[in-house]
């Protein structure tokens, strides 16, 4: 009903006024739920990240990994419209449509995010055979048999090139092996990159050849991380440190330390996560460590 | 100064105003909860440097800048004179352009230092720069599209053109939406987002540069 006169332009008066103060009230609590938030990821970052990827598995969406993955896409090299693509259907778990992780990228020297392929501590065990062969190749390939439907992710080889001899990075034991795994909490198929070694916190990470640190970093899935380019294209990443100790264009020697044994990142507990590209592959660090 | 006026806008001085919507800083407090603290800086400082490209542009037009305004959208300048149809189709592809230039700049560093964030700021501007330059009404490549087209084939040809192009992103925008449906096995987050884009893309824009 339009109110027409003194008492009608009061009226209209107090209700600007009504609805400004409601505005008001209303933006003063999103700012308190932007303040809280933000103080509750600063003051608590393991309880945070832990309800991080809860809600984002309640939601399906996974902005953080989208944005991780792009940025890892971009540092590789890989198209921007394809880098693009894979940050969307990260974002919305549509990766693959598998459940399986994020391919690496074809042609780049730097590996893309693990999102979940490196969750430190599990009791997964290295990937062995069932009939009791020793061979480490056999036996890693018959492991693998039963996921033969799914096909290499890009990137990926199943050989063991000819290396010369690695250092072993830590004294530890092999929890999580190269390839693939139903992971132990859903028993969603993933591809594991490398292989976790479970250590104590603040255990020496070596490098495990000579060479030149060619990235140190920090991401979502693998924490802290240092990636050392060696001779014949061989590259090593050691990622979950909790420190780390060498910068870009340092050269280290095999022994080297390049870091502590931490459980950032995605890790459940301490460990090293450890992964090896031969020309731009990943391969089975299990082929010649550990074994 | 703070004051309130017929138009809700909420503090600033007598001639330019800023405005923050609840909607902003609720899709702020979502962001630094499902992305990290990190990250949601990340994305501010994507929005505020696209912003000040626009601010550029329009102060090398000769716009007098009435105000700004944050909302779930995005940022959106307000101006009180008209520019012309080059004037404006630059006033909206500035803001894309200093995201690509920071997004350039970002790689750049990472390069240099190796550092994970760098690749990340080059990513979210990238983004963001992507999603502005989607050539629907309420986006910069929409403005850019509706001047161009009008100084190429004058306002008339220009408005038909605009709307047919809402229409095909908001078709895009869906499609989009229910293949992200599909291939992430009933994912329906995908679908709403994809719905709110659409809407987002065919409103049009109240005032100003967005």
């Amino acid at each position: 009903m339009v109110y027409v006169g003194q008492r009608g332009r009061r009226r209209t008066r107090r209700t600007q006024g009504n609805r400004n103060r409601a505005r008001g009230r209303w933006l003063s609590v999103c700012a308190w739920l932007l303040v809280l938030a933000l103080g509750f990821c600063l003051a608590f970052p393991k309880t945070a990240k832990s309800l991080r990827q809860k809600a984002s598995d309640a939601l399906g969406l996974d902005i953080g990994g989208a944005v991780g993955a792009f940025g890892e896409s971009l540092r590789s090299g890989e198209n921007i419209w394809k880098a693009a693509k894979g940050a969307f259907e990260r974002a919305f778990r549509a990766d693959g449509g598998e459940d399986m992780e994020v391919g690496a990228n074809k042609d780049g020297d730097m590996p893309a995010v693990n999102k979940l392929g490196d969750a430190g501590g599990d009791a997964d065990g290295v990937n062995t055979g069932e009939s009791g062969i020793t061979d480490p190749v056999e036996a890693f390939r018959e492991s693998q048999e039963r996921f033969s439907g799914l096909g290499l992710p890009g990137n990926v080889s199943f050989e063991r090139p000819d290396l010369a001899e690695l250092k072993t990075p830590v004294d530890g034991t092999v929890t999580s092996g190269f390839g693939y795994r139903e992971h132990p909490s859903d028993g969603i198929v993933r591809f594991h990159y490398g292989i976790d070694v479970a250590a104590g916190a603040g255990t020496e990470a070596l490098s495990v050849a000579d060479g030149t640190v060619a990235a140190v970093g920090d991401s979502t899935s693998y924490g802290l991380y240092v990636i050392v380019k060696h001779e014949n294209g061989v590259e090593s990443l050691y990622a979950h440190l909790s420190e780390v100790c060498v910068k870009n264009g340092d050269t280290v020697k095999a022994g080297d330390r390049i870091g502590t044994v931490g459980e950032t990142g995605n890790a459940t507990a301490p460990c090293l996560h450890l992964e090896l590209l031969v020309n731009g592959n990943y391969v089975n660090p299990g082929f010649y460590l550990y074994v | 100064m703070v004051y309130i006026t017929e138009n809700q806008r909420f503090f600033g001085t007598a001639d330019r105003k800023v405005d923050i919507t609840p909607g902003f800083l609720l899709l702020a407090a979502a962001f630094t909860v499902l992305a990290g603290p990190g990250r949601a800086l990340l994305a501010l400082a994507a929005v505020a440097v696209h912003e000040l490209g626009h601010l550029a542009a329009l102060a090398l037009c000769g716009a007098h800048v009435t105000g700004l305004r944050f909302d779930i959208g995005g940022g959106e300048i307000q101006y009180s004179n008209t520019l012309s149809f080059t004037g404006e189709a630059l006033a909206a592809l500035s803001g894309p352009f200093a995201g690509a230039l920071l997004a350039a700049g970002a790689l750049g560093a990472g390069e240099i230092t190796g550092q994970a964030f760098c690749y990340e700021l080059a990513g979210v501007s990238l983004l963001y720069t992507f999603f502005n330059l989607i050539p629907a009404s309420a986006t910069d490549g929409g403005r850019a599209l509706s001047a161009l087209t009008a100084l190429a084939l004058g306002p008339e040809a220009s408005d038909k053109i605009c709307r047919a192009a809402d229409i095909l992103c908001a078709l895009a925008v869906l499609a989009g939406g229910f293949y992200v449906f599909w291939v992430s096995r009933g994912n329906a987050t995908a679908l709403i987002c994809a719905v709110f884009l659409m809407n987002a893309c065919c409103k049009k824009p109240r005032f100003g540069v967005k």
